[in-house]
C-alpha cells in the first residue's frame, strides 16, 4: 500500500477519479445541489420541484418535499448566526416565486423521507416557510446572494437578528436586474443592461463585496457579454465599469474567488472558460479554450484553489483557478451534468490538523473522546466533497485534493 | 350509341351555325333581367315559372324560361354565370319542366342541350365555378347522353392534342375533372337506371335501348381508355410535373368501383321493379368481365355483398339473384374468378404443409363464402367442380382455397363428389398428364383427389371402394409406377397407399415399404383424406375480409433527396437562415487592455502542490467548435437483432441507419448460431430487409442489404429459402426488390454450396466504367436501383460462364475444329486468381442436400402459378429483366448444387421443360436469350451421367438440339466474325457451348451404346 502510494506521488498524475458514492432519488434531472451547515448536509434539488435534504455522514435523505411547482433553478443557504442551528433555505424555481424556508434541526424530523417517486400526493409536509417573492423566472437564471454590505444595514437591526442579506433577480424586461434585501424585502435597485450592447436574457449573476464595502454585481448575458457593475461613487446610478465579450454562446454560469486571488470565472455554452479581474484595470482578463462545449454551473471552491465546471458531455472537469489548467476530468455519468457543489473546505490550519489527526497518535486521543458516529460526522464534514447532479437524476460525491 | 354520335355531331354543327344569332338572343335576355319578374320571352306563361321555381329551390333565382327550348337557347347565348346557374339548377332539377321532359332521356333535344353543356359551357365556366356550382352541372351530365358525351369529348380532345392541332391542355384537364366528379359513388349505375325508368316506362323498346347503351358504355372500357388517354395527351403536352393519375384511367380502381356499382344493383333490387336492376347488373357483370381486370372487379363485387349479407343478417344470399340472371359462359368466368379470388385471400403455399394443414379455421370460413354463392344453384356447383378437376385451373388455387371448396361442396352437393372423384381419378392416371403435365398440377390433381376421396368416403364408402377396386384405378397406379418422374412416382405412390387406407382393412392395406413414403411430406399428403372442414359461418369469413383490408402494405417511405449543401460559415455548416455578418459591437468602457488566451501548454501562474488527475478512459474532444453542432448522443452499433430491427426502420437519425445497415450481415451471422434471436425473427426480419428502402443515400446500400439478407436466409435456410421464395412473387413488391430476394436465394445457395463468395472480405466493388459513361451516382441511384440490386448476381452469373466456356474452348483449340471457333475466349488471369483457385478447398456441399426442396421446388412451381394464374399480365411475364434474373439464380443454384443434388432427374426435367416452355419469349429478347442459354449450357454440365440424359431426357435433348443450331444459325454461325453487339457475341458462345455439350451426351451415349454391341 505504502509503495502504490509513493508510486502516485512520485507519477506526474494521479490515478483517474472515481465517484465515493452515488445518491440516488430524484426522478427528473437535477438542477441544483448545495451543501450547508457546515457539509453536514446536501440540499439537491431536480426539473420537478422537488428538493431533497441529505445527510452527509450517512448519506440518506432526511428531508424531501416539493418546493416549486416548476422546475428548481437554484437553491442557496442563509446561515444564521450559529451556523448549524438556524439555518434558512432560499429556493428559485421556475413557477416565478423565490422561497425562504426555515430548516432547524426540528424543521428537517419532521419532514417526509419518502423519494419523490414514492411521495404519497396527500403528504404536504414541508419546513416553514418564511418568504416568498414573486419573480420574474421566464429565462433560466437562477437567483444569487450575497451578505449586505454593513452601510446597508439598517441602523436599528441588531445583532442578534438574521444577518441580512441582498437577493439579486433577473427582472421584467430582459437583461436587467432586481436587487432586494432580505428579511426587509425592500427592493434596492434595478440595473439595466448597458444600452450600447445588446445583451439578451441575463445568464448568470454573481455578488460580490468589495474590500471598500461597496456592491459588486456580476452578471452574464446570453450574447456572450460578461459585465461588472457597480455604483458611482456618490450616486444610485449603477453602470458598467466592465465589459467584455468572453463567449460566442450564452453564459451559463459565473463564480467569484474573492478571496486572495480577486478573480471571477465564467462558463458559457461554448467551449470557452474566462478568468476576470474583480478590479478591473489591474489584471488581464484571460480565456481559456477546453474545446469540451456546454460547461455549466461553474463553481469555486472555497480555498479558491479550484474550480469545477459540469459538462453537458457527462464529465466534470476541475480547474486550476491560478492557471485555468485542467486537473481533473470525472468520468462517470452517462449523461450531462447540470449542477455542482463544492463542500466548504476549511482553513489550512484546520486541514493540516486534520492531516495530524489521522495519524496514529491523533486517533487514539479523538478516539477516546468521540463516538463513531461523532467521527464519522467529523470525517464526513472535512472532506473535500464535489457533488455533481446529472440529467440521470443522480447525484455523484467526489473526494478531491 | 351510334345514332347518338350522330345526333351529337349534327348538334356541332347546329351550334356553329347558332353562333351568330346568340348575340341578338343575349342583348334581349340583358333587358329581361332588368324586370324582375320578367315576362318570359319565349311564350311561356308566368304561372309556369312560378311553378318551375317552387319546385326546385325557394331559394334559386327566379327561373327565367320553362321550356327545354328555351333552356338551350339561353346556354347557347353565352349567358352570365347567374344565370347559367339557374338553368342548369332547372335542367338538373327531375321535374324542372311540366314532366314531358327530363334529360335522363334520350332524345334530340337532350343530346343537343348537353352537347352545348360540353362544348361551351363546361370549357367558358368550369374553373371559375366553387365546388356546389360543379355538382349542379354535374348533375345536368348524370345520364346517359352525358356520360356518353363526356367520353366522346375526352376522347376527341386528347386526339386533337396528340395531333398536334391547336388541343387546349386546360380544357382538357377540366374534362378530366369533370368526368371525375361525374362517376362517383357506388349507386352511380343504380341512380341511372332509376331515372331511366319514370320517363320511359310507357316506351318499352325505347328503355331497353337507353340500358343497352348505359351498359355498354360503363360496362366496356370506353371509360378507362378515354380517361387514360387524355390524361397520357396532357402529360406528353405539359412538360410540368405529372398530374396524380385519376382513378378511373387505373383499370383495377375502375373495376373495384364497377364492382361495388354492380354489388349495389343486386342489393337495391326491390327498391324498384320497373328497373329490373338486377338483369341490368347480370349484363354489366358480363360485360365487365371482359375489361381486363376481373380479379379487383369480382373482388369488391364480392366483398360487397358478403358484408351486405352479413349485416342484414338474412338467411338467403343476395348473390343468387345475381347469378340466377347471368349467362352460362359468364357464370363459368364469375366462379372461377371468385376462387381465384379466395385462393388470394387464403394465399397459402400450394402443398398441404403443416401451415395450411393446421388452418382448419380458415378453411372452414372460405367453405362457408363457397356455400354462399353456391347454394342452391346447380349450374355453379357443376362450374365448381370442373374447376377443381381441371388440372390447369386448380393449379392456380392455393391448397386452402381448394380445400374450402371441397368442404363447401360436400354439404351443399354431395352428389358431385363422385363425379369429381372420377374425373380426378381419370385424369391423374392419365399416361400423357403423368409424362407431361407440370409437378405443380400433377400435385394439385393429387390433393383434390384424395380430398373427395375422403369426403365421399364419409357420405358413401362405397363409392369409394368402387372407384378404387375400379381397373382404371388400377391401370393408373401402374401407369404411376411406372413413370420416369420420381416426383410423379412418388404421387402415385401416396395415392394409392391413402385410398387403400379409405377402403382396406387393417392388414391389406398397401404399403410399398419404401423410404420415400417415410417423410414427413407423405405422411401430410396421407392425411388429407383425414380432412373434414366443417362450414363456417359467413360472419367469419367477413371478419376474414376485414383482417384482410386492414393488414399492412409494404411501407413505402419516400426517398430523402438531399438538401442543397448547407451554408458554411467559417468553413463549417449552419442551420438555419443565413447569419449576417456579425458587427463587433463597440465596447462602452474597456478596462482590460490585453486579452491573453490560454491555450494547453501555457501557462503563465505556477500551480501549487496540485497535481492533476489523470484522464479517464475516454474523453473525446468536441468534434466541432460550434457547441450547437455537437452530437452527444452517438449511437452505437447494435447488439442484438431486436435493436437492429428498430434502427433499420429508422429514418430520422442518419448515424443509427448507417450503423444498423453496416452492421446488419455481421451481426446476424454471429447470432445465427446463438440462442434463438434470429430465428425467432428470422421471417420479420426479412421482410424488412426486403421492403427496406434507403432514407439516407447510403453507400454500397444494396450490398449491405443483400449481405444481411443471405446473413439471415443462411440462418435457416430450409425453412426461409421457400419462404423467400415465395415473397418473390407475392405481395406488391417492386422489381428491385424482387431482384434482390432473388439474387440473395441464388447467392446464399452458392455460399451454402461451399462458394464462399470471394469478395466476402473485401465487399468492396469498384465501379470499373468509364466515368462518361456513368450517370453521377446519385441519378444512377435513382435510374439503376434494379440493375444494381443483381450486380452480384452477375458478376456471379459471369465468373461462372467463363468457368464453363473455358476448357471447352481450350479442347476446342486442341482440336482445331472450324465450327468450334466462336467458342474461344481469352481471358487474362493474374497469379493471383490462379492461386486463389488452386489453393481453396472443397467444402463441403450442404446445397446438395436442399437444392430440390427449398430452393429450386418453390421457385420453379411459384413460377408456373404465377404464370397460370396471370399469364402476359404476370410481372414475371412482362419484365425480361426479372425474368433473366430468375432464370440466372436457377442456374446459379443448380450449378452450385452440382452433379450430387438430391433429385437431380426431377429437377433437370423441370428445369429443362421451364427453359424449353420460353423459347417463344427468348426470340423476342437477347437478354432472355442468354439467359436460357446460359441455364441450359449448366443444366447440361450439371447433369454428368450423360447415359441418363439421353435415356430419360431424348425428347428435350432433341429440341434443345434443334432450337439451339436455330439460334446459333441466326446469331452468326460459326463464322469467327467479331461483328455484332457484345450480347450477340455472347449468345453465339453460350449457343455453341450449349451445342458442344448436347453432341458431347450424344456422342457418350452412343459408344456406350455400340460399346455393348461388341462386347
Amino acid at each position: 500500500m505504502a509503495t502504490l502510494v509513493n508510486q502516485a506521488e512520485q507519477s506526474a498524475t494521479l490515478p483517474p477519479a472515481q465517484p465515493t458514492y452515488i445518491l440516488r432519488g430524484h426522478s427528473a434531472q437535477i438542477h441544483a445541489v448545495h451543501f450547508f451547515s457546515t457539509n453536514r448536509y446536501l440540499i439537491s434539488g431536480d426539473a420537478d420541484g422537488w428538493v431533497i435534504i441529505w445527510d452527509m455522514p450517512i448519506r440518506r435523505p432526511v428531508g424531501v418535499w416539493r418546493a416549486h411547482t416548476g422546475s428548481i433553478l437554484g437553491i442557496k443557504s442563509w446561515p444564521g448566526l450559529v451556523d448549524e442551528e438556524d439555518v434558512k433555505i432560499i429556493t428559485h424555481g421556475r413557477d416565478n416565486k423565490v422561497h425562504v424556508w426555515q430548516l432547524t434541526q426540528d424543521d428537517i424530523s419532521r419532514l417526509s423521507t419518502n423519494f419523490p417517486a414514492d411521495a404519497e400526493p396527500a403528504d404536504s409536509r414541508h419546513p416553514w416557510l418564511l418568504h416568498t417573492l414573486t419573480v420574474n423566472a421566464l429565462n433560466f437564471c437562477s437567483f444569487a446572494t450575497s451578505p449586505s454590505p454593513t452601510s446597508l444595514n439598517a441602523p436599528e437591526s441588531n445583532a442578534n437578528d438574521h444577518p441580512t442579506i441582498i437577493i439579486a433577480v433577473p427582472g421584467l424586461q430582459d437583461g436587467d436586474i432586481n436587487l432586494t434585501t432580505l428579511p426587509h424585502e425592500t427592493r434596492l435597485a434595478t440595473i439595466v443592461h448597458p444600452a450600447s450592447i445588446k445583451t439578451g436574457m441575463v445568464m448568470a449573476i454573481a455578488l460580490h463585496i468589495d474590500p471598500t464595502d461597496q456592491l459588486r454585481v456580476v452578471v452574464g448575458y446570453e450574447s456572450g457579454y460578461i459585465c461588472l457593475f457597480a455604483q458611482r461613487t456618490g450616486s444610485k446610478q449603477w453602470e458598467a465599469i466592465y465589459t467584455h465579450e468572453t463567449h460566442t454562446q450564452p453564459t451559463l454560469s459565473l463564480d467569484l474567488a474573492p478571496g486572495g486571488l480577486g478573480y471571477f470565472y465564467s462558463s458559457s455554452a461554448d467551449a470557452i472558460i474566462g478568468r476576470h479581474a474583480l478590479l478591473p484595470g489591474r489584471r488581464e482578463t484571460k480565456i481559456a479554450k477546453t474545446k469540451h462545449a456546454g460547461q455549466q454551473s461553474l463553481v469555486v471552491r472555497s480555498d479558491e484553489k479550484v474550480f469545477a465546471t459540469a459538462g453537458w458531455d457527462g464529465r466534470i472537469r476541475v480547474y486550476s483557478t491560478q492557471s485555468l489548467k485542467e486537473l481533473a476530468v470525472l468520468k462517470w455519468h452517462k449523461e450531462g451534468c447540470y449542477a455542482l457543489a463544492f463542500a466548504h473546505v476549511h482553513s489550512g490550519e484546520a486541514r493540516a490538523g486534520v492531516r495530524d489527526g489521522e495519524g496514529p497518535e491523533g486517533n487514539r486521543i479523538t478516539g477516546r473522546t468521540m463516538t463513531v458516529a461523532q467521527q464519522r460526522e467529523r470525517k464526513t464534514k472535512e472532506t473535500h466533497w464535489l457533488a455533481a447532479g446529472s440529467k440521470d437524476g443522480k447525484i455523484s460525491l467526489w473526494e478531491l485534493y | 350509341m351510334e345514332n347518338f354520335l350522330t345526333a351529337v355531331k349534327t348538334v356541332q354543327k347546329q351550334t356553329a351555325e347558332a353562333s351568330e344569332p346568340a348575340l341578338t338572343i343575349r342583348s334581349s335576355q340583358k333587358t329581361k333581367e332588368s324586370h324582375p319578374e320578367g315576362t318570359q320571352p319565349f311564350g311561356r306563361t308566368t304561372q309556369d315559372a312560378v311553378y318551375s321555381k317552387k319546385a326546385i329551390d325557394p331559394s334559386a333565382p327566379p327561373s327565367i324560361y320553362a321550356s327545354p327550348d328555351g333552356a338551350l337557347q339561353i346556354l347557347r347565348s353565352q349567358p352570365d354565370t347567374e344565370v347559367l346557374l339557374a338553368t342548369v339548377r332547372q335542367l338538373g332539377a327531375r321535374d324542372g319542366f311540366d314532366g314531358t321532359f327530363d334529360l335522363a332521356n334520350p332524345g334530340p333535344l337532350q343530346a343537343q342541350i348537353i352537347n352545348t353543356l360540353i362544348t361551351s359551357t363546361t370549357p367558358t365556366f368550369w374553373p371559375t365555378l366553387d365546388d356546389g356550382d360543379k355538382a349542379l352541372l354535374v348533375a345536368c351530365l348524370s345520364n346517359i347522353t352525358g356520360i356518353n358525351a363526356v367520353v366522346a369529348r375526352l376522347r376527341s380532345a386528347a386526339n386533337e392534342i396528340e395531333g398536334h392541332k391547336n388541343g387546349d391542355a386546360r380544357s382538357l384537364r377540366d374534362m378530366l375533372d369533370v368526368a371525375d366528379r361525374l362517376f362517383c359513388g357506388d349507386n352511380f349505375v343504380l341512380a341511372l337506371l332509376q331515372h331511366l325508368v319514370p320517363s320511359l316506362v310507357t316506351v318499352g323498346v325505347k328503355l331497353e335501348i337507353a340500358r343497352k347503351e348505359l351498359i355498354d358504355v360503363v360496362g366496356s372500357g370506353k371509360v378507362i381508355a378515354a380517361t387514360a388517354q387524355a390524361e397520357e395527351a396532357i402529360a406528353g403536352h405539359t412538360s410540368n410535373v405529372r398530374k396524380a393519375v385519376s382513378w378511373l384511367s387505373k383499370g383495377s380502381d375502375y373495376n373495384a368501383w364497377l364492382g361495388r356499382n354492380i354489388a349495389l344493383l343486386v342489393i337495391e333490387d326491390n327498391d324498384l321493379p320497373a328497373a329490373r336492376t338486377v338483369e341490368a347488373s347480370g349484363h354489366l357483370l358480363g360485360k365487365a368481365l371482359n375489361i381486363g381486370y376481373p380479379g379487383s372487379l369480382i373482388q369488391s363485387l364480392v366483398k360487397t355483398l358478403v358484408r351486405h349479407d352479413v349485416e342484414q343478417g338474412s338467411n338467403t344470399s343476395s348473390i343468387t339473384a345475381l347469378l340466377k340472371v347471368l349467362p352460362a359462359f359468364t357464370k363459368r368466368r364469375f366462379v372461377e374468378q371468385t376462387l381465384r379470388c379466395l385462393s388470394d385471400l387464403m394465399a397459402s403455399d400450394i402443398g398441404p404443409d403443416d401451415r395450411s394443414l393446421t388452418h382448419a379455421k380458415e378453411a372452414s370460413d372460405g367453405a362457408a363464402f363457397v356455400q354462399w354463392f353456391a347454394v342452391g344453384d346447380t349450374g355453379i356447383q357443376e362450374i365448381t367442380c370442373n374447376v377443381l378437376s381441371d388440372p390447369a385451373l386448380s393449379a392456380t388455387l392455393s391448397f386452402l382455397a381448394r380445400r374450402s371448396c371441397l368442404a363447401a361442396l360436400s354439404t351443399t352437393a354431395p352428389d358431385y363428389l363422385q363425379t369429381l372423384l372420377e374425373t380426378t381419378m381419370t385424369t391423374f392416371s392419365d399416361p400423357l398428364f403423368i409424362k407431361h403435365a407440370p409437378i405443380l398440377q400433377q400435385e394439385s390433381v393429387a390433393q383434390t383427389l384424395l380430398l373427395t376421396a375422403g369426403y365421399l368416403h364419409r357420405q358413401t364408402p362405397m363409392a369409394v371402394l368402387m372407384t378404387a377396386r375400379s381397373s382404371s384405378h388400377m391401370q393408373g397406379t401402374g401407369n404411376r409406377l411406372d413413370a420416369s418422374g420420381q416426383r410423379a412416382r412418388w404421387l402415385g405412390m401416396v395415392v394409392a397407399t391413402a385410398v387403400s387406407s379409405l377402403v382396406d382393412k387393417e392388414g391389406s392395406r398397401m404399403d410399398f415399404h419404401v423410404d420415400e413414403m417415410r417423410t414427413e411430406e407423405a405422411r401430410q399428403y396421407m392425411s388429407l383424406v383425414k380432412v373434414d372442414d366443417a362450414v363456417g359461418t359467413l360472419n367469419d369469413f367477413d371478419a376474414m375480409l376485414k383482417v384482410q383490408d386492414t393488414s399492412v402494405t409494404p411501407r413505402r417511405r419516400p426517398r430523402q433527396t438531399k438538401a442543397k449543401p448547407m451554408p458554411t460559415l467559417d468553413g463549417k455548416p449552419v442551420f438555419g437562415p443565413a447569419r449576417p455578418p456579425t458587427i463587433a459591437p463597440a465596447q462602452t468602457e474597456v478596462i482590460g487592455e490585453k486579452v491573453t488566451e490560454l491555450l494547453d501548454e501555457v501557462s503563465d501562474d505556477d500551480d501549487d502542490d496540485l497535481k492533476p488527475y489523470a484522464k479517464p478512459d475516454s474523453d473525446p474532444e468536441d468534434s466541432d467548435e460550434d457547441a450547437t453542432l455537437v452530437n452527444r448522443n452517438k449511437t452505437r452499433a447494435p447488439v442484438y437483432i431486436r435493436d437492429l430491427m428498430p434502427m433499420l426502420l429508422e429514418d430520422k437519425d442518419h448515424d443509427r441507419f448507417q450503423l444498423a445497415i453496416k452492421h446488419a450481415a455481421g451481426l446476424i451471422r454471429r447470432k445465427a448460431n446463438f440462442g434463438a434471436e434470429v430465428k425467432d425473427h428470422a421471417e420479420e426480419l426479412l421482410s424488412m430487409l426486403c421492403i427496406l428502402q434507403d432514407p439516407f443515400d447510403t453507400d454500397e446500400f444494396d450490398e449491405l442489404r443483400l449481405q444481411a439478407m443471405i446473413a439471415v436466409l443462411l440462418s435457416d435456410v430450409e425453412t426461409l429459402a421457400p419462404w423467400l421464395s415465395r415473397q418473390a412473387y407475392s405481395g406488391e413488391y417492386s422489381l428491385a426488390q424482387r431482384c434482390i430476394m432473388l439474387t440473395a436465394l441464388g447467392l446464399g445457395g452458392r455460399e451454402l454450396a461451399g462458394f464462399k463468395n470471394e469478395d466476402e472480405l473485401n465487399p468492396a466493388i469498384t465501379n470499373t466504367d468509364f466515368p462518361t459513361k456513368r450517370l453521377p451516382s446519385r441519378l444512377h441511384a435513382i435510374y439503376a436501383p434494379a440493375a444494381s440490386s443483381v450486380k452480384r448476381l452477375g458478376s456471379a452469373t459471369k465468373s461462372l460462364e467463363r468457368q464453363l466456356i473455358q476448357p471447352m474452348a481450350l479442347q476446342a483449340a486442341d482440336q482445331s475444329t472450324a465450327h468450334l471457333n466462336a467458342v474461344k475466349v481469352r481471358t487474362f488471369s493474374s497469379r493471383l486468381s490462379t492461386e486463389q483457385r488452386t489453393k481453396r478447398k472443397p467444402a463441403a456441399n450442404q446445397l446438395a442436400k436442399v437444392f430440390a426442396q427449398a430452393f429450386f421446388l418453390p421457385l420453379a412451381n411459384r413460377y408456373q402459378q404465377e404464370l397460370a394464374a396471370y399469364g402476359s399480365g404476370s410481372v414475371f411475364a412482362s419484365a425480361p429483366f426479372l425474368l433473366v434474373t430468375f432464370l440466372k439464380t436457377l442456374a446459379l443454384l443448380l450449378h452450385a448444387s452440382g452433379p450430387a443434388t438430391m433429385g437431380l432427374p426431377q429437377v433437370s426435367a423441370e428445369f429443362w421443360d421451364l427453359l424449353l416452355s420460353l423459347r417463344v419469349q427468348a426470340v423476342s429478347d437477347i437478354t432472355v436469350l442468354e439467359a436460357v442459354l446460359f441455364s441450359l449450357l449448366t443444366l447440361l454440365e450439371v447433369n454428368t451421367d450423360k447415359r441418363r440424359v439421353a435415356e430419360e431426357h431424348a425428347k428435350q435433348l432433341m429440341e434443345t438440339q434443334q432450337w439451339v443450331e436455330l439460334v446459333f444459325e441466326r446469331a452468326g454461325g460459326g463464322e469467327l466474325n467479331t461483328g455484332g453487339s457484345e450480347e450477340e457475341i455472347k449468345v453465339r458462345t453460350l449457343a455453341a457451348g450449349v451445342l458442344v455439350k448436347t453432341r458431347e451426351v450424344v456422342e457418350a451415349y452412343q459408344t456406350q451404346l455400340f460399346g455393348h454391341v461388341i462386347e
